[in-house]
C-alpha cells in the first residue's frame, strides 16, 4: 500500500516537474501573460512536497521492513538497529536517486519561496532549468530504478546485514555528500536561467551564492568524514588514496571553491561574469561525473558502488543532454553578455582569478588522472594511477594556491600596489622563510613536498589572520570571520597533513605475549591476545599497554573480526587520541612460532587534517549565515569585504 | 579566436563524455583467472552425511550432464 | 584597459589552465603510472626499476616462506608462463595462500625480484567445472 503510495508520488512529482517546466517556457515566452509565469513558484513547492511525501514513504517501508518491497529485501534485515534500517533507505543505487531528486526539488522550492532579489524572468528561467534537470532524473527513476518495486513472494527477512555499512558515519555520509552535489544543482540552473535572460551580473551572483556556500560546506564535511572513515576502518593508517571514488567527490568540491570565490567577485564588483557562468555549469557537471563515476563500474575502487553498467549509459545520456546543452548555450549566449568591470593586475580580483586559475589546474590534474586509466586501457594498456602522480602534480599547485589564498584577503579591490601588499603581508611571508629555514636544519631528511607544506601551512595560518588585524572584532561582519575560520582551516590541515607525513613513526614486528615494542615515543606491550564475541561478529582481539615515558600506562585493544553474514574480514584498528598525534595500532596474524604480528604508528599532528576540514566547513557556514543575514537586514551594502 | 574559446568548453565536454563512453562499452578485466578453469571436476566419492541423503561423486555429475 | 581586453586575457589564462593542467598530467603520467603485469610479461631487461608496479597471477605451490622476524614473507608468483620472486614485509590479507589468485602492489628490483608493499587477494568465484556448468545455468542457481 505505502509502496504503491510512494510510487504514486513520484508519478504525481514527475508530471509536476513537467509542469513546472513548461510553464517556466511559457512564462518566459508569454509575456502578456504573467499569471504562467506566476504559476511556476507554486507548482515548484507542490512538486517538492510530493517527492518528499514519495521519499518519506521509502523511509517508512524500511522502518518497518516491508520485505515485499525488493529494495527493502536487498538493503535491509529486521534485526538491524534502527538507525540503519533507516539510513539503508538511501545506502543503495535506487534509494539514493530518490534523494538526489528529492533533494533538487526541495532546492527547487527553496528557491521559488526564498529568492526575492533576482528579476522575474530570471528567476522563471532558473525554476524551469530546474524542473527539466529533475525530469531526467524523474525519467531515471521510473523507468530503470524504480524504488518501490515489490517482490512477490515477500522473502521472510531481507539480505542487507552487511556489518561493514552499519557505521554512523557512512550512515551520514552518502545524504551530506548528496546536499553538496544536488545544491551545486541551483548553480546550474540559476546559470542556464540567467544565460537565457541574460541577467548576468550582482543580483544573479548574490542569489547565487548562498547555494553555492550551503552546496560547498555540505561537501567539506562529506570529504572530511569520508576521509577519517577511510583512515579507522581501512587500517593502512593513510587517509587519502585519490581512489576514484575520493576523487568523485574531491572534484565537485574543487570546483565549488573556484565557483564560491568567483561568484563573489561577480557579487562585489561586477567581474568575471562570463567565468562565473560557466563554472557554475562545470561545477554541476563534475557532481554529475562523480555519481556517474561511482555508479557506473568504469573504474575499479576499493570502495565499489552498486555496479551496473546500464545506468551509467543513462547518465552519460543525461550529461549529454543537460551539460552538452548548458555549455552549447553559454557559447551561443554569453557574447551578448556585456563584459564585466575592470580590474588591475595587483588587485582582490586579480588573486582570485589566481585562485580559479590554480584550482583549475588542480581539478584538470584530478579528472585526467582518474580517466587515465580508462584511455590507457584503450591503448592495451592496463595502469593504475596513485599517489605518486596525484600528490605532486596536485601538491605542488595546491602550494601556490594556498600562498595566494594568504595573500589575497589583504588586498584592495579594484586596484591595489604590490609595495603595499607585500608591507601587509611582511609578518607571514617572514614566517614562512624562517620555518622554511627552520624546519630545514631540524629536520634535513624530510622530504620535499612536506617541507614546503609545513613552511606554507605556517604563512598561510599567520597571513589567513592577517585580515583581523588592526580591526573592531565585535565590529567585523560575521562572513569576514567565515573567511578568515576557513582559510586558517586550510592551513590547519596542511599542517596536520605535512607533519604526519613527515614525522610519522611505524613499526611492523612479531612478538610473544609480554614482550615490549617501542613506536614514536611511546613503548607497547602486549599483554595477551584472547577470541572474543559480539553481537554479530567474533574476533581475535589483543590487548596491548602503552604508555608514553613515565606517563600513564593505558590500553589498546586492536582486533581482527570475522563476521559471517555475509562472510567478511575486518581489522578494527585501536587508535587512541593524544594532544599531539594518534597512536593507531592494527593486530595481524599469528605466525607459526606463535608470536603475532603487530603493526603500530605513531601519526604527530594527524587529527590536524580532519581538524582542520572542520574548520572550513564551519567558516563557510559563518559566511553563509552571515551573507544571508545582511541580505535579510537590508542592508545595501557597496559590499565592503574585510 | 572569441569563437574558438566560446566553443572550447563544450569541446572539452565532449572528450570528456567520448572517454566516459569508452570506458563503459570496453569494461575492465580485473580479475586474474584461476588456472583450473576449464579443467575436469577433480575425482571425489563423498559418503551420505545423514542415512536417508544419497551419496555424491564425480561420477554422477557427469553422468548427470550427458543428459542436460 | 578596455573591458574586452580584459575578457580577451581572462579567457586566455582559462586556456592556460587548462593546457597546463594538461601538460602537468602527462609529464606525471608519463612517470607515475602503474602498469599491471603478468610473469609471463616480465623480459628481465624490460623491468620498471623504482616505479610503482603491480604484479598479478598465482601464488605458486609450496612457495610462500616465512622470514625470522615474523613479518616478512617470500613467495613466488607465476601463472603458467614464468615465476616471479617476491618479498612482502607487512601483514598478508587472509585469503592470501598458496595456489590462489594475487596482485601485488610494489616495484620491481634489479635482480628481478619484485618487492611488494601490499598484497590484494580474492575469491575467484568463475571456477566451473563443464560437468556442472549446464546444470548450473538450468536451475538459476547461481547468486552473486
Amino acid at each position: 500500500m505505502i509502496a504503491e503510495l510512494g510510487l504514486g508520488l513520484l508519478w504525481l512529482a514527475a508530471g509536476l516537474a513537467i509542469i513546472q517546466s513548461a510553464l517556466g517556457m511559457l512564462g518566459l515566452w508569454q509575456t502578456h501573460r504573467p499569471d504562467l509565469g506566476n504559476a511556476v513558484r507554486p507548482v515548484a513547492v507542490a512538486q517538492a512536497l510530493l517527492i518528499g511525501l514519495s521519499f518519506a514513504c521509502l523511509i517508512y517501508l524500511f522502518i518497518v521492513s516491508d520485505m515485499s518491497v525488493k529494495l527493502v529485501v536487498a538493503n535491509s534485515h529486521s534485526d538491524k538497529p534502527m538507525l540503519y534500517k533507516v539510513s539503508g533507505a538511501w545506502g543503495n543505487h535506487e534509494g539514493s536517486m530518490l534523494l538526489w531528486v528529492a533533494v533538487l526539488a526541495i532546492a527547487g522550492a527553496g528557491i521559488a519561496l526564498a529568492e526575492r532579489r533576482v528579476r522575474r524572468d530570471t528567476l522563471i528561467a532558473t525554476l524551469m532549468a530546474q524542473g527539466l534537470l529533475a525530469l531526467g532524473f524523474y525519467a531515471f527513476l521510473l523507468f530503470s530504478s524504480n524504488p518501490f518495486e515489490r517482490l512477490n513472494p515477500a522473502p521472510q527477512d531481507g539480505q542487507g546485514l552487511n556489518p561493514l555499512l552499519q557505521d554512523p558515519g557512512l550512515a551520514f555520509h552518502p545524504p551530506t555528500l548528496y546536499f553538496g552535489y544536488v545544491g551545486l544543482s541551483v548553480a546550474f540552473s540559476f546559470a542556464v536561467g540567467a544565460l537565457i535572460t541574460r541577467d548576468v551580473g550582482p543580483a544573479f551572483a548574490r542569489a547565487m551564492r548562498p547555494w553555492v556556500l550551503g552546496a560547498w560546506v555540505m561537501l567539506t564535511l562529506g570529504i572530511t568524514a569520508g576521509s577519517y572513515w577511510a583512515y579507522y576502518e581501512l587500517g593502512w593508517g593513510g587517509w587519502w588514496f585519490w581512489d576514484p571514488v575520493e576523487n568523485a567527490s574531491l572534484m565537485p568540491w574543487l570546483a565549488a571553491t573556484a565557483l564560491l570565490h568567483s561568484v563573489t567577485v561577480l557579487a562585489t564588483r561586477d567581474a568575471l561574469r562570463a567565468w562565473t557562468v560557466m563554472l557554475a555549469v562545470v561545477a554541476f557537471s563534475m557532481s554529475i561525473v562523480g555519481t556517474f563515476l561511482v555508479r557506473s563500474g568504469i573504474l575499479t575502487s576499493v570502495h565499489a558502488f552498486a555496479v551496473d553498467p546500464q545506468r551509467g549509459s543513462f547518465i552519460l545520456a543525461l550529461m549529454l543532454i543537460y551539460i552538452g546543452g548548458a555549455l552549447a548555450l553559454f557559447a551561443l549566449r554569453v557574447g551578448t553578455v556585456r563584459e564585466g568591470a575592470v580590474f588591475e593586475p595587483v588587485s582582490r580580483e586579480a588573486a582570485l582569478v589566481l585562485n580559479n586559475l590554480f584550482l583549475t589546474v588542480i581539478l584538470g590534474v584530478v579528472l585526467i588522472g582518474t580517466l587515465y586509466p580508462i584511455v590507457a586501457q584503450g591503448f592495451g594498456q592496463q595502469v593504475s594511477i596513485g599517489p605518486p602522480y596525484f600528490n605532486p602534480a596536485a601538491g605542488s599547485v595546491a602550494l601556490m594556491l594556498i600562498v595566494v589564498m594568504a595573500a589575497g584577503p589583504l588586498m584592495r579591490w579594484r586596484s591595489d600596489s604590490a609595495p603595499k601588499v607585500l608591507r601587509r603581508l611582511a609578518i607571514p611571508v617572514a614566517i614562512g622563510i624562517v620555518s622554511l629555514l627552520v624546519v630545514r636544519l631540524l629536520a634535513p631528511d624530510m622530504g620535499v613536498l612536506p617541507w614546503l607544506g609545513l613552511s606554507t601551512a605556517l604563512l598561510a595560518g599567520t597571513g589567513s589572520i592577517a585580515p583581523l588585524w588592526k580591526r573592531n572584532l565585535l565590529r567585523t561582519p560575521l562572513f569576514t570571520w567565515g573567511m578568515v575560520v576557513a582559510h586558517l582551516g586550510v592551513a590547519v590541515a596542511l599542517a596536520g597533513m605535512a607533519v604526519d607525513s613527515a614525522f610519522f613513526k611505524e613499526r611492523l614486528v612479531a612478538v610473544n605475549e609480554g614482550e615490549t615494542t617501542e613506536v614514536g615515543p611511546f613503548s607497547v606491550k602486549l599483554l595477551s591476545v584472547e577470541p572474543i564475541i559480539g553481537p554479530n561478529w567474533t574476533a581475535i582481539e589483543a590487548t596491548m599497554e602503552a604508555r608514553r615515558g613515565d606517563g600513564q600506562p593505558f590500553k589498546l585493544h586492536p582486533q581482527a573480526r570475522n563476521y559471517s553474514t555475509p562472510p567478511t574480514d575486518t581489522s578494527e584498528a585501536a587508535i587512541t587520541t593524544h594532544i599531539d598525534g594518534q597512536l593507531y595500532a592494527v593486530l595481524g596474524k599469528q605466525g607459526a612460532d606463535g608470536r603475532w604480528q603487530l603493526r603500530l604508528w605513531w601519526k604527530p599532528l594527524v587529527t590536524f587534517i580532519w581538524l582542520g576540514g572542520i574548520m572550513i566547513a564551519l567558516g563557510g557556514l559563518l559566511a553563509l549565515v552571515g551573507r544571508v543575514w545582511r541580505e535579510r537586514r537590508g542592508v545595501k551594502s557597496a559590499e565592503t569585504d574585510a | 579566436m572569441r569563437k574558438i574559446l566560446l566553443w572550447l568548453p563544450l569541446a572539452l565536454f565532449g572528450l570528456l563524455l567520448g572517454i566516459m563512453g569508452h570506458g563503459i562499452l570496453n569494461p575492465e578485466q580485473t580479475t586474474v583467472p584461476s588456472k583450473l578453469i576449464g579443467t575436469q571436476v577433480p575425482q571425489f566419492d563423498l559418503p551420505a552425511a545423514v542415512p536417508v541423503m544419497r551419496v555424491l561423486r564425480a561420477a554422477i555429475l557427469r553422468r548427470a550432464s550427458r543428459s542436460c | 584597459m578596455k573591458a574586452k581586453n580584459q575578457r580577451l586575457i581572462l579567457a586566455l589564462l582559462g586556456l592556460v589552465a587548462v593546457v597546463g593542467a594538461g601538460l602537468l598530467a602527462v609529464s606525471g603520467l608519463k612517470e607515475e603510472a602503474s602498469f599491471f603485469y603478468a610473469p609471463g610479461d616480465v623480459a628481465a631487461n624490460d623491468l620498471p626499476l623504482g616505479k610503482a608496479a603491480r604484479l598479478g597471477g598465482m601464488v605458486a605451490d609450496k612457495s610462500i616462506r616465512h622470514d625470522a622476524d615474523g613479518v616478512t614473507i617470500h613467495f613466488v608468483v607465476e601463472d603458467g608462463k614464468a615465476k616471479v620472486p617476491v618479498v612482502f614485509k607487512g601483514i598478508a590479507p587472509d585469503l592470501f595462500k598458496e595456489n590462489s589468485g594475487v596482485v601485488a602492489e610494489g616495484e620491481f628490483r634489479a635482480d628481478g625480484t619484485f618487492i611488494a608493499s601490499n598484497l590484494l587477494a580474492k575469491h575467484d568465484e568463475r571456477y566451473m567445472p563443464p560437468e556442472l556448468e549446464g546444470k548450473m545455468h538450468k536451475s538459476g542457481s547461481l547468486t552473486s
